[in-house]
């Protein structure tokens, strides 16, 4: 209140000042933030003269220029200069942007909050405008790339799916089933599925990464935690109504392509001959089609006589098919990518949001829809997202302040049944088969294809229900001392229902073209009916007090939290369905089954869990002149994890940071270096995310296979033995950070180093002999260690004339090792002292064997290396037909004995294998530019990794040509080895499973995922405020923006690189790899309005 | 300001549970150790989890059992890539694995702490003891002698962690000493019938895996004194099976193998069920729609001709151009085991039916079920056919084989095993008779002239009428290694092992360029196979052990010793 007299008394004098001098005109208007928010106290000045005012608590300001004034200055702390011309204008409504750099900035912390500059953790602050008018569905993908040290990817393009989220690491703990996730707190509360959380209503982000800054959260946040803070209104603010949309149209940025029929025939067969040992086979069958060579001279005519025409799909005999001689051929080839994907599949976003707040009341609204569809033609996938936030504050009496915040999101994910025994989607179907597997009709009706089974399908309904309840207190009984308590409720209800039924087509699969009504399996004539729920319960108590003595400044918070969580489910099914278009257990006849755990949702696999955690905390934070900084924590943790007599344990952290520009010494330096600060932190958590019930022997049920009438019999596992020493996994992190700003704040640098140490990590205990009969019981021995490093360099400057740019850079690495570890066999595939997370051990190829490589062949048709070639007959295993010869790899005898093998395929004998590569993400690295110029603005983001290897698990057809010799070969497979093609990259056609004959991972064939991509570009024009005024706005955006738009990368085969093998098409993995939900790029456009 | 204070701490103090309890959270969807052995009922769940080891069947889904072709190294087959023997040592695993006899021995220690009746305690000691058994009868025919333990060791207790290798004779008596004490105290009748293991079950697979063991010591000249005391086990079980256990002959022999329903063939001992949409297997499939391995000319000429002689003695034997002459006038059993028509690659089929082709021309008929064979049931891996586990017709041939193994065979011995298996529904051949040790037929003494001559031309026929019913069980690779006979799997001394059927390639105007007729011909047999298997070393007897095992009981001071030949 007294400042506030003050404040007016001062304006007062300004004013009379000014018009006593030189009386000429009077300035009005209004300063607020981005938000709406009334700015007090901005300084208002005319450019080039010593004239100016500050505004007032509402934001206003008044004041009498000399008509010589051309420009107005406002400066205010945390946020942007800005200029405004004042022309002919009066009265003026200044928005000031904030600068998310600034030192003076306050920063969101575990509980509480901290000005930068007095920061002693390692904590990367958001700017939540990387989230805006970007086509992105979720925040995780809205971060990626954008804080140093959290590495954010999507192993495929599937719509509703989380990318996994990982922080300084990505194992972790051996244990750790997300890996290094980090806990994600929104208003201070968990929330496992950030597809929940809208990201328009987000306010602000801070990413805490070292055990100092996350330990008070305890043994959840093992790995950090991403603090969420969602938005607010803020007194004496009128209402404000933003409203924003986003259209986007999004293509696959790479697909294999499969190889045109011809040429994929040719591989087949020259593959097959050598399979077969027979080098005069003509004719095969692959999935009930005939090949021979009268109808690969067909396939290879089809395309001249009939490709320019407009055929249709109906199939005519004799042209695009034969029956001949008891065999079925086809000749005319599809491209089933080209007939059912969409060129551009669309997208759109729409939010709303209203805040506003009196002198004592603030609420805000928000509201979100986002409508996502799939990438195919027929029966496509969709995605919705429906969000509501509701949040309310009042100051209800001087020493007491309440809250309550409702947040509701409801997504419903739609995809076709999927018919297949494992979960074998269409994607995996549709690049599949060759080119020539009919995708027309004959007689109008369709064949049997994965396409005909999407278009007949019914649609199945995954809905996701997630509702928040919250309510708090904040008691400030004394000066300086607050005291806050809050309870939140949160659950998520997921309900699946899908419709089976079945399939009519043409069944050619036996060779005969046999239509029938349904040629699926009974078992697909089904209802299911999935329920997911989950509860959570989380309550905290914390007091903070404040205490000022001169230079000293303490701040001590003391407080408990606890969480209480429960997650169960359902599956049931009943089998013959009256009419699918009634999908319903009541309408069903057959035979019903429930199951306690699902096994296949969207969703998570719940079974029925339960876990609670408690802790108590104390920190104190003391800070002298600004210039020494230091933080104690310790907290004192429960977990149910653990067994009682061992459920408890402290854990405890320090940080101590030192400004170095607040010394006497430095001033002088003000000029070019404007803030240098040294930090340090040591801390150490507990990980209770090792498992649930780890200190049991527990007896898992299963069903045995063993049937008996309708039973599946279930049985149980052996009872494993339990050490009861079992404890907490423990994990501590040492962290130097080096924090600087040069140039009166115009560019910055963080630099950090951290060493995180998982020690007692719990992992079989020595090895035991076979005659053992089971794992060796599991105990606290073994330790892992993440070692890494992270910078962040930013600059802008304003060049008035209302231009001004910004740049930032990130960049980080890591790696992870197991320090200590109790297997003494040490095979390379096993975990082992020394290890490197991610290592990929294999051969070095020399390139592909040339004739000239062989004295010839001996009786038995077998090649003969010439004296020199390390004999290789060692990879060619027990097969009676695969002998390394011309066209095939040349693998390098590293050991120099003359052979090739893997020794023992231990780590003290490997024989000539090797690490050849590593599938962490190494040196990942951001950079933004971005100009404002008038109300124009241009914005880059890039977002790289620097290198990434990659053996897919399974190999895949895609990535090993022959894996299925049968299935397609793609196009990218062509250039093989033939005499005449000597420099060719593949070797010579040939049935291969992974990890075999030319297909031992080795260098020549490790793909490399290393890549550099416009992860956005952004265009906007933000209307004059002049002419937005008048139509009562405060503010009119149009953008268009860009994902993906430009990749660079060197990936051998075509998959995008920021994909990973991913079991969703396929249950057994690796098979799949490259025949996925296709990843994408899109174009977008939007609006950003508010009133 | 006190007063708040005293709030607060009390308001923590509240949500951080003073309640007690509050961070004891146990499993609620999980038993434990502790708590699971409670009853009858929850034993008999936990050893239904030995069921699917030892009990495979036609396997689920696409996974084979050893059925049809699942057994790939043996003789019948005519494969176009024939499985080698192993040559490597392998670095790990390898089959050396106490998974199931720990699983075994911590059920046999747990049945002794449930509150039941004595008569129970037994009966599941019993099923303990059986399981054990069998783990252990896996491992001895893998590795010969290995470690025998009587109980689950501590991962704490080095003394019994690193057990030498005990004798197989020595092993095999403890194996002798479960099934017997399972045989005497298991239930006769326990469960569903025939899906559940009980005192026959026991019995049937206790003939089995001691004419086995009996047959083994006996070839590879171990220990006289043993070999008798087990030949006379399994002749003792499968005497107790088919003399009294009310099983019997009411189907045919091909309805054993392609039925939908076993429950009332009275054949049955043990016999997986199958259900649409539920547990299914692919070998109707196989049979029917797929491609398939075929089976080769050396076992068609195994199968007697109706006057009871071989082929080589019989005037009724018609020659082998042809099928329907290969099946002229030949045992019944072995139209129920081989399709009626050629099918070599590229064949036209008849209108109407889908027969994949064979790499031999001949081709498996004895799991066809014709019913469903072009219905959804018959399709890729969703046939719902019952498979048999163990049968009358196996525990027959243990009886005889153990009987004249030990010496002794006598007309009653027959008339009670083989020449019932001669009589049963459909059969067609005359009695087996025995004459001065000799077999006889129809009062003819006779000898295969193609008798290895190693092999009593008695024990020569009794084998052949094994090979005979059991034709593609996946029986047929033990027997040779416990005859000695692994050389009867090499290609290049048998060629009959690389033939298929005698065709015309002109005959077939679609024939695949990949059927290759003997000397590249224009007619001839068969030749699938280009690369031949060959047996060249007696280690392949028996398994290697993996190098890790090895090597961790060497840097524990103990010796694991390596099998002969793979040191």
């Amino acid at each position: 209140m007294k400042s506030k007299f003050l404040m007016a008394i001062s304006v007062g004098c300004l004013i009379l000042i000014c018009q006593l001098a030189n009386g000429q005109h009077t300035l009005t208007g209004k300063v607020t933030d981005e938000r709406s928010v009334p700015l007090q106290g901005v300084s208002v000045l005319v450019k080039g003269a010593s004239i100016g005012t500050t505004t007032a608590p509402d934001g206003s300001f008044e004041f009498k220029v000399p008509g010589r004034a051309r420009i107005l200055l406002f400066r205010y702390v945390g946020h942007l200069d800005k200029e405004v011309s004042i022309g002919d204008s009066t009265s003026f409504t200044v928005i000031m942007e904030k600068d998310s750099k600034e030192l003076t900035d306050v920063v969101i912390v575990g509980y509480g909050t901290q000005k930068r500059a007095n920061l002693t953790g390692a904590v990367t602050t958001v700017d939540t405008k990387v989230l805006e008018a970007r086509p992105i569905t979720d925040l995780a993908r809205g971060l990626q790339g954008v804080v140093p040290g959290l590495t954010i990817t999507t192993p495929s393009g599937e719509l509703g799916k989380n990318p996994l989220i990982r922080l300084r690491g990505i194992t972790g703990s051996l244990n750790s089933p997300n890996g290094t996730q980090p806990l994600i707190l929104v208003d201070n509360v968990e929330m496992q599925n950030l597809q929940m959380i809208n990201p328009e209503d987000i306010e602000q982000i801070s990413v805490l990464k070292d055990a100092a800054s996350t330990s008070i959260y305890g043994t959840r946040a093992a790995w950090g935690v991403i603090l969420i803070t969602t938005k607010k209104g803020h007194k004496n603010m009128p209402s404000r109504i933003s409203y924003s949309n986003n259209f986007a149209y999004s293509q696959p940025t790479t697909m294999p392509k499969i190889a045109s029929a011809y040429d994929g025939a040719e591989m087949v067969l020259q593959a097959l001959r050598r399979s077969g040992n027979n080098p005069n086979l003509q004719n095969f069958q692959v999935l009930g089609m005939s090949f021979d060579s009268i109808g690969n001279e067909k396939i290879r005519e089809w395309p001249e006589k009939y490709g320019n025409q407009n055929l249709g799909p109906e199939m005519v005999e004799g042209r695009d098919y034969e029956l001949r001689n008891g065999g079925l051929y086809f000749y005319r080839p599809w491209d089933p990518l080209k007939l059912y994907m969409r060129d551009w599949t669309p997208q759109q976003k729409h939010d709303l949001s209203i805040t506003g707040g009196s002198a004592n009341t603030t609420y805000s609204i928000g509201l979100g829809y986002l409508g996502q569809n799939g990438v195919l033609k027929v029966n496509p996938d969709e995605f919705d997202r429906y969000n509501a936030n509701v949040g309310i504050q009042s100051t209800i009496a001087p020493w007491l302040d309440v809250r309550a915040k409702m947040m509701l999101s409801s997504t419903l994910t739609t995809t076709p049944f999927i018919f297949g025994s494992a979960a074998l989607g269409p994607w995996y179907y549709m690049l599949r088969w060759p080119a020539i597997y009919p995708y027309g009709t004959i007689d109008g009706k369709p064949f049997r294809s994965a396409v005909t089974e999407v278009a007949q399908a019914k649609m199945n309904q995954d809905k996701n229900a997630y509702v928040r309840a919250s309510a708090g207190a904040t008691l400030k009984p004394v000066e300086n001392l607050t005291i806050d308590f809050d309870y939140t409720y949160s659950s998520n209800n997921e309900h699946y229902h899908a419709v089976g039924g079945g399939t009519s087509g043409i069944d050619f699969w036996a060779g005969q073209l046999n239509y029938l009504d349904n040629y699926q399996s009974a078992t697909y004539n089904r209802v299911v009916y999935v329920s997911n729920w989950d509860q959570m319960h989380t309550a905290k108590g914390f007091a903070t007090y404040d205490l000022r003595k001169t230079d000293h400044h303490f701040k001590f918070i003391l407080g408990a939290d606890m969480d209480l969580y429960k997650s169960w489910g359902q599956y049931s099914e009943r089998r013959d369905v009256i009419d699918p278009d009634f999908g319903e257990i009541g309408l069903t006849t057959g035979d019903q089954y429930a199951y306690a755990s699902p096994g296949f949702t969207n969703g998570n696999q719940w079974p029925i869990t339960q876990w609670s955690t408690l802790g108590y905390f104390a920190r104190i934070n003391y800070n002298y002149k600004n210039k020494y900084l230091l933080e104690l924590n310790g907290r004192r943790d429960g977990s149910s994890r653990f067994p009682q007599q061992d459920a408890w344990a402290f854990f405890p952290s320090m940080s101590a940071g030192y400004v170095l520009t607040e010394e006497n010494f430095m001033k002088g330096l003000k000029n070019v270096l404007s803030f240098l600060k040294v930090r340090g932190s040591w801390g150490e958590l507990g990980n209770q995310g090792v498992g649930d019930y780890r200190f049991l022997s527990t007896m898992g049920s299963s069903t045995s296979g063993w049937w008996v009438g309708n039973n599946n019999e279930i049985t149980f596992s052996t009872p494993q033995e339990v050490r009861s020493s079992l404890t907490w996994e423990k994990i501590s992190t040492l962290d130097f950070g080096l924090e600087t700003r040069f140039f009166d704040n115009k560019f910055g640098a963080t630099f950090d180093w951290y060493r995180r140490t998982t020690s007692d990590m719990i992992r079989p205990g020595v090895t035991l002999p076979s005659s053992y009969g089971g794992n060796s019981p599991v105990r606290n021995y073994g330790a892992m260690q993440t070692t890494g490093w992270e910078l962040a360099l930013d600059y802008h400057q304003n060049f008035g004339d209302d231009l001004s740019i910004n740049a930032s850079v990130a960049l980080s690495d890591f790696k992870e090792e197991i320090t200590r570890d109790a297997n003494v066999t040490k095979t390379i595939s096993s975990v082992y002292n020394g290890k490197v997370i991610g290592e990929i051990w294999g051969y070095e190829s020399a390139g592909l064997f040339q004739e000239s490589d062989f004295e010839g062949k001996d009786a038995s048709g077998r090649w003969i290396p010439k004296s020199g070639i390390a004999d290789q007959s060692f990879l060619e295993g027990n097969s009676n037909w695969f002998n390394f010869g011309p066209g095939d790899v040349h693998y390098k005898d590293l050991n120099g004995d003359g052979k090739i093998d893997p020794g023992n395929s231990t780590v003290e004998d490997h024989g000539d294998m090797k690490v050849i590569g590593n599938t962490t993400p190494r040196y990942q690295y951001s950079f933004r530019l971005g100009a404002q110029w008038r109300g124009i603005d241009l914005d880059l983001f890039w977002q790289g990794v620097g290198k990434r290897d990659l053996w897919p698990i399974g190999g895949g057809p895609v990535f090993v040509p022959g894996f299925s010799v049968a299935e397609a070969w793609y196009d990218h497979q062509t250039d093989y080895w033939t005499p005449n093609n000597t420099d060719a990259y593949y070797p010579r056609p040939t049935s291969n499973p992974n990890k075999s004959f030319n297909f031992y991972p080795q260098s020549r064939y490790l793909l490399n995922m290393a890549y550099l991509r416009l992860k956005n570009v952004q265009l906007g024009y933000s209307l004059p405020y002049k002419l937005i005024t008048k139509l009562k706005l405060v503010k009119v955006r149009v953008y268009a923006s860009g994902e993906n738009l430009l990749t660079f990368d060197k990936v051998q085969v075509p998959v995008d690189p920021e994909v990973d093998y991913t079991t969703e098409q396929w249950a057994s993995a690796g098979d799949a790899f490259g025949r996925v939900y296709p990843y994408r790029k899109t174009i977008s456009f939007g609006l950003q309005v508010t009133f | 300001m006190k007063t708040i204070i005293t709030l607060f701490i009390g308001a923590v103090c509240l949500l951080s549970g003073c309640k007690k309890g509050f961070l004891d959270r146990p499993p609620l969807d999980q038993l434990t150790d502790n708590n699971f052995w409670s009853n009858e009922k929850n034993l008999r769940t936990f050893s239904y989890g030995f069921y699917p080891t030892y009990f495979t069947g036609y396997g689920a889904g696409w996974a084979w059992g050893h059925y049809f072709t699942g057994e790939t190294l043996n003789d019948e087959f005519g494969s176009t890539s024939p499985s080698q023997f192993v040559k490597v040592v392998p670095s790990s695993g390898g089959g050396w694995s106490f998974t199931n006899v720990r699983k075994a021995n911590i059920f046999l220690d747990r049945i002794q702490g449930v509150n039941m009746p004595e008569e129970a305690k037994k009966h599941w000691t019993g099923i303990a003891r059986f399981f054990r058994g069998m783990a252990y009868f896996e491992l001895v025919k893998s590795f010969g002698d290995v470690p025998w333990y009587d109980h689950a060791p501590s991962s704490e207790d080095e003394d019994s962690l690193y057990l030498p290798r005990d004798p197989r004779q020595v092993v095999m008596t403890h194996v002798l000493e479960d099934f017997q004490y399972a045989a005497d105290n298991v239930r006769e009748a326990d469960g569903v019938k025939g899906l559940t293991v009980n005192k026959w079950v026991v019995l049937a697979f206790m003939s089995k895996v001691f004419l086995y063991e009996g047959t083994w010591e006996k070839y590879f000249n171990i220990d006289g004194a043993a070999s008798k005391t087990f030949l006379t086990a399994a002749r003792w079980a499968a005497g107790e099976v088919i003399t009294k256990g009310g099983f019997s002959f009411s189907n045919t022999y091909r309805e054993s193998f392609n039925s939908l329903d076993l429950s009332a063939n009275a054949e049955m001992i043990l016999y997986k069920q199958y259900e649409t949409g539920q547990v299914t297997h692919t070998l109707v499939s196989y049979s029917n729609r797929e491609g398939q391995t075929g089976p080769n000319k050396d076992v068609m000429e195994n199968y007697l001709c109706t006057d009871g002689l071989p082929i080589e003695l019989s005037s009724r034997y018609a020659g082998d151009i042809g099928m329907s002459n290969v099946l002229k006038d030949r045992d019944s059993r072995m139209a129920e085991t081989f399709a009626p028509d050629l099918r070599p690659v590229g064949y036209t089929r008849a209108a109407g039916t889908f027969f994949g082709a064979s790499s031999t021309a001949y081709a498996t008929l004895k799991f066809l079920n014709e019913e469903i064979m072009n219905d959804n049931r018959g399709l890729s891996n969703v046939n719902p056919t019952d498979a048999p586990i163990i049968r009358l017709g196996e525990v027959m041939v243990n009886y005889a084989e153990a009987a004249a193994e030990l010496g002794g065979l006598t007309q009653q011995d027959l008339n009670m095993s083989i020449n019932k298996l001669r009589s049963r529904p459909g059969g067609n051949l005359p009695p087996l008779q025995v004459m001065g040790g000799l077999p006889a037929v129809n009062g003819v003494v006779y000898d295969d002239p193609k008798r290895d001559p190693t092999v009593s031309s008695m024990i020569w026929e009794i084998r052949r009428e094994r090979r005979v019913e059991l034709s593609m069980e996946g029986v047929r690779e033990d027997d040779l290694r416990r005859w000695k006979k692994l050389d009867y799997l090499d290609m290049t001394k048998h060629p009959d092992l690389n033939r298929g059927a005698w065709i015309k390639k002109s005959d077939y105007p679609n024939l695949s360029s990949s059927v290759v007729l003997e000397n590249g011909a224009s007619e001839g047999y068969i030749k699938p196979a280009t690369a031949l298997r060959v047996f060249s070393d007696n280690r392949v007897y028996l398994s290697p052990l993996p190098l890790d095992q090895i090597q961790l009981y060497k840097d524990h001071g103990v010796t694991l010793t390596q099998n002969p030949g793979w040191e």
